[in-house]
């Protein structure tokens, strides 16, 4: 499952202004490392076994910190 | 729990892509997944860019998240998925997306289909797939949408197997029962077959989506 959204304390920006090819449906999700873990954890245990983060911030900062402060924490 | 990363294919970024992709296959991600809507004047081709980015990688897998069906034969993408995932060693896999955004598909040709028609096709073409990664001689289906009559499906010998995933997509039912009055549910997931020298294990890896959480 995709998950689209922001590691950080900031706000993501409203849906209007996201960039072609980014999903409106809602808003994306966005918080510090253990709550995307606390999250993603959560949805595993609704039984989506694969979870790709979709970065609405596209930067070598956001991968690492998922890969790194975001997936070592996770069940 | 397997983790990945989804990379926008903007045609002004790929020097970004590239080092986002060569972060995530550093950092121990275990999939890639690229966007495909051919129409797209802003985005590169998915199944070309997940080529390129194959060859400069060397451990993580990829997937289209997700193929744009009604864009793609179903039997040339079969073979497309077969090629990517036996010149990578079995790193990619085939998500499938039965379709939205009906104005821009039609727009480059494609058909126009309602969010039933979409799942339906999405259905038929998992068979033709199906058939096309079969082992038989000679293959035939009469779908509605697809029709083959005494294909060669023998392009390549893939002896694994793949299946839906994700809760939103583990029957067609569901699929069907929300169709109608949600638009947004066009993406079932699957993996693609990998050859495994030999091996007849069926995969039961996952790759994508169906978009948001809470399509189930």
């Amino acid at each position: 499952m995709n998950v689209q959204g922001l590691i950080g304390e900031n706000r993501t920006p409203p849906v209007g202004r996201l960039q072609v090819g980014y999903i409106k449906a809602g808003e994306p999700l966005a918080g510090p490392p253990n709550w995307w873990a606390e999250t993603l954890d959560a949805f595993n245990a609704d039984g989506f076994d694969t979870l790709i983060f979709w970065p609405i911030d596209p930067t070598q900062r956001q991968v690492d910190l998922f890969a790194s402060e975001v997936v070592p924490l996770l069940s | 729990m397997r983790t990945g990363l989804s990379v926008m294919p903007y045609v002004d970024s790929l020097d970004r892509i590239r080092g986002l992709v060569r972060l995530a296959d550093q950092t121990g991600l275990d999939y890639v997944g690229i966007q495909d809507h051919p129409y797209q004047a802003r985005f590169l081709d998915a199944f070309a860019l997940i080529a390129t980015l194959l060859a400069e990688t060397h451990r993580i897998a990829f997937f289209t998240d997700v193929a744009n069906l009604p864009l793609r034969p179903p039997t040339i993408m079969a073979k497309a998925a077969a090629t990517l995932d036996i010149a990578s060693g079995g790193r990619f896999e085939l998500g499938l997306g039965a379709g939205a955004n009906w104005d821009h598909i039609a727009g480059v040709g494609g058909p126009r289909r309602s969010p039933a028609e979409g799942v339906d096709a999405l259905e038929e073409a998992i068979e033709v797939i199906r058939l096309m990664w079969s082992q038989e001689q000679r293959v035939s289906f009469n779908g509605h949408h697809y029709r083959l009559k005494g294909a060669r499906p023998r392009f390549i010998r893939l002896v694994s197997g793949w299946v839906p995933s994700g809760p939103g997509c583990s029957g067609w039912s569901a699929a069907r029962q929300t169709a109608g009055s949600r638009l947004w549910v066009r993406s079932l997931a699957m993996t693609s077959a990998r050859a495994t020298g030999g091996s007849t294990k069926p995969r039961w890896r996952r790759a994508a989506t169906l978009g948001r959480y809470g399509v189930s």
